[in-house]
């Protein structure tokens, strides 16, 4: 907790020979993150891929073009398969598959071809069965010249302007789209002057296919053609869903396999080696090192080496060493909002457990509401049990925790959808009648709310709360501060840069406890002596800029009123809606209820979604934009271990 | 439109204005900051929406740097609920 895992630097030496077994054995204890060794000017040289690698490689490849054909999303698998089974029969497998799946390819491309040009000559053919002609006559004369296209205007104006230059011609035309079809025949020589004419009514030319017969009988044959072929293609898809249901599980499993080996057998390229050893640059778990270091010993007999490097005499740059969290499991889900940031760099605080505290807590300020906090929790929980892995799933286990802290402030705030649920206004005595059995038990409730957010009286007190909890927040991000700066630059760096801050703001708070009469005037100038105090070590710290940055300290607390702010306006969206429904739409009765049902149930699904996303966003940006400014630097890598989760097979 | 002078307004009168006045005021704070946060965030949107185009992991950074502008609206927010309360 507050703290990355702690790990060394360590090396395995071993002799060439062991180079593969050590890489097996590696990869499956899956805790040592490797550093890729970049060639130098020194004897040592990267090491080569092992044979295994070319041949899994293709096969993958192979794979990976199956899954992309047969559209293979990865999934959850509760039951794992026996590696050495699917090794068994991969090869004989993949090749069926592979073959199966080229033919159904060619089909389909086929297919999808025939398609495409049954498709084009529909759309010549189509104006061509408005004309009275077979497709033949089209074509085959030397004297004659065939002009067959659209043009726009009218036909009688055209067909007077072609007489005019001759009167021996035949025309035949139709309306189709908008524009007139036409089939023109006339002597070879007059073709330049008809070339004109037609130009200026936009004519378009149609490419006549090598056809014979009447245009629309061939048409009608084709669109039966067409629906045949779209049968066919429906069935060719019902056979590959068919496909892959019968293999998917097949195809993960071997992907995962074939994935590993190809890791296993590229791994030498990480390594440095000699001529006949081999060497590892590692980081190692400091916790796990034991392990690592007996597992050689009894695989190999002292033939392959590991040694510690000892990190805190080293004096290695903390953003070098590889980061892994080391928070218990409830906090696990609050790593993914620190790596939305930046990892925390190796030296210094993680803060995940921090938020994990405030984050639901300032969410829940916000939100607090019974009804929407069972609303979240309920869709957290749905999330949880549909998610079962990758990125998605700590967000739904986050809005589970946002959803408690929002209903605990929800019976403080005793507000169930923008009504009061305790008290005098309680919608349930309302709603059942104060001396009722039931409106008594919530009428009674008199302690509660704490706070109510829908009086004017509270209101204030609220601005006053958020600001404090401000100020508590951003002086524990000054006391992390102050930790990290004395461990990476020393204590002066840190009283002059952080605590600086801190005795700034005593100063201010002693100055306006004495203006406002709480302590003696005195206070007053005992107030400004200190700030000046605080402003002087900051300048000494920081520099004279740091001026600049004083009116950040008034900003930033300031800042932490949103958690009262956005609050009020979820409630005052959710109060709004209710007034609407309650007040001026129940009242008129009849038709009126139901329409109120409508706005009541569309009016708080949108301040649900909201809901989700404002105070969402809100606590985020008070974590990172005020609070780990204060102490956080971030940029830390990924301890990531050589070897590979398996998600779909086992080894036995 | 009432005309109505000072002189000769009741009291009643006088306090209905005043109420007027400051949710006009409330308003003023709400409605101005609302549009000024907008100005302020849709620059910041747009590049981030381009910066996460080309590295998606910026996603985070990009929603927190969109989001900062917003603290103007708050603000007008909280003096809208100062007037309105106080």
């Amino acid at each position: 907790m507050l703290k990355a895992k702690k790990v060394s630097k360590a090396v395995i030496i071993g002799n060439k020979k062991l180079l593969h077994p050590t890489v097996d054995i590696l990869h499956s204890i899956q805790c040592v993150h490797v550093e890729d060794f970049t060639e130098d000017d020194s004897f040592l040289t990267i090491g080569k891929p092992g044979e295994a690698a070319s041949d899994a490689s293709n096969k993958l490849v192979k794979l990976r073009s199956i899954i992309h054909f047969l559209g293979i999303k990865p999934k959850h698998s509760d039951k794992l398969q026996n590696e050495d089974a699917i090794l068994n029969e991969l090869d004989a497998k993949l090749e069926k598959l592979d073959s199966t799946v080229n033919d159904l390819l060619d089909r389909k491309n086929v297919l999808g071809n025939e398609l495409k040009n049954i498709d084009e000559s529909i759309f010549v053919l189509e104006p061509l069965s408005l004309l009275p002609l077979d497709l033949e006559y089209y074509e085959g004369y030397s004297s004659i010249n065939a002009i067959i296209g659209y043009i726009l205007g009218e036909i009688s104006e055209i067909e007077q302007e072609i007489r005019s230059i001759t009167t021996n011609y035949e025309l035949f035309s139709s309306p189709y789209n908008k524009k007139n079809v036409i089939a023109l025949f006339m002597p070879v020589e007059y073709q330049q002057q008809v070339t004109d004419i037609l130009e200026k009514y936009y004519f378009n030319d149609i490419h006549v296919p090598e056809l014979k017969g009447n245009p629309g009988k061939i048409m009608t044959g084709m669109i039966k053609r067409k629906e045949d072929i779209q049968l066919e293609l429906t069935s060719l898809e019902d056979e590959i869903a068919d496909l892959k249901g019968k293999y998917m599980d097949f195809i993960l499993a071997s992907d995962e396999i074939l994935s590993i080996t190809t890791e296993k057998a590229e791994a030498p390229l990480r390594f440095a080696t000699s001529e006949s050893t081999f060497i590892i640059d590692c980081w190692i778990a400091d916790d796990k090192f034991h392990q690592v270091e007996d597992t050689l010993e009894t695989n190999f007999n002292g033939s392959v080496m590991i040694s510690k490097l000892d990190t805190e005499k080293e004096e290695i740059e903390s953003s070098t060493i590889p980061v892994e969290y080391d928070n218990p499991g409830v906090v696990k889900p609050l790593e993914t909002i620190m790596d939305l940031y930046s990892r925390p760099l190796y030296k210094e605080i993680d803060p995940s457990v921090i938020i994990f505290f405030t984050f639901p807590l300032f969410y829940g300020l916000m939100l607090g509401d019974i009804g929407y906090g069972l609303v979240l929790f309920t869709l957290g929980m749905v999330g949880r049990a549909k998610i079962k892995t990758g990125g998605l799933r700590p967000l739904a286990t986050l809005l589970v925790y946002c959803s408690i802290t929002t209903t605990i402030f929800g019976i403080l705030f005793a507000e169930i959808f923008g009504f009061h649920v305790f008290g005098h206004h309680s919608v349930v005595a309302v709603l059942f009648g104060e001396h009722s059995a039931l409106g008594r038990i919530f009428y009674n409730f008199h302690a509660l709310p704490i706070l109510d957010r829908l009086g004017e009286r509270d209101i204030p007190i609220l601005l006053i709360v958020s600001a404090l909890i401000g100020v508590v927040h951003l002086n524990l991000g000054f006391i992390l501060g102050f930790r990290n700066e004395a461990v990476s630059h020393g204590l002066k760096t840190a009283v002059l840069e952080k605590l600086s801050w801190m005795v700034l703001q005593l100063g201010i708070a002693i100055f306006a406890l004495a203006a406002l009469g709480y302590i003696p005037v005195v206070g007053m100038t005992g107030g400004i002596v200190i700030s000046v105090i605080g402003v002087v070590m900051l300048i000494a710290g920081e520099g004279a800029t740091a001026i600049l940055e004083l009116p950040s300290i008034l900003s930033n607390t300031l800042s932490y009123t949103r958690l009262a702010a956005v609050g009020l306006s979820s409630v005052g969206i959710a109060y709004a809606i209710n007034y609407i429904v309650t007040n001026l739409l129940f009242p008129e009765g009849g038709v009126f209820i139901i329409v109120g049902i409508i706005v009541l149930l569309i009016g708080h699904t949108v301040n649900t979604v909201l809901g989700v996303v404002a105070p969402g966003l809100h606590a985020l940006r008070l974590q990172y934009v005020e609070f780990f400014t204060k102490f956080y630097h971030g940029g830390g890598r990924k301890f990531n271990p050589f070897g590979y989760n398996r998600k779909y097979t086992e080894v036995k | 439109m009432v005309d109505i002078s000072i002189a000769d307004a009741t009291v009643e009168q006088i306090l209905a204005n005043q109420k007027g006045l400051i949710a006009i005021g409330a308003g003023l704070a709400v409605g101005l900051s609302g549009i000024a946060s907008g100005i302020a965030e849709k620059d910041i949107g747009a590049a981030a929406v381009g910066a996460m185009a080309e590295r998606e992991e910026l996603f985070g950074k990009g929603l927190i740097l969109t989001v900062i502008p917003e603290t103007i609206v708050i603000f007008g927010l909280v003096v809208a609920i100062l007037l309105l309360f106080l």
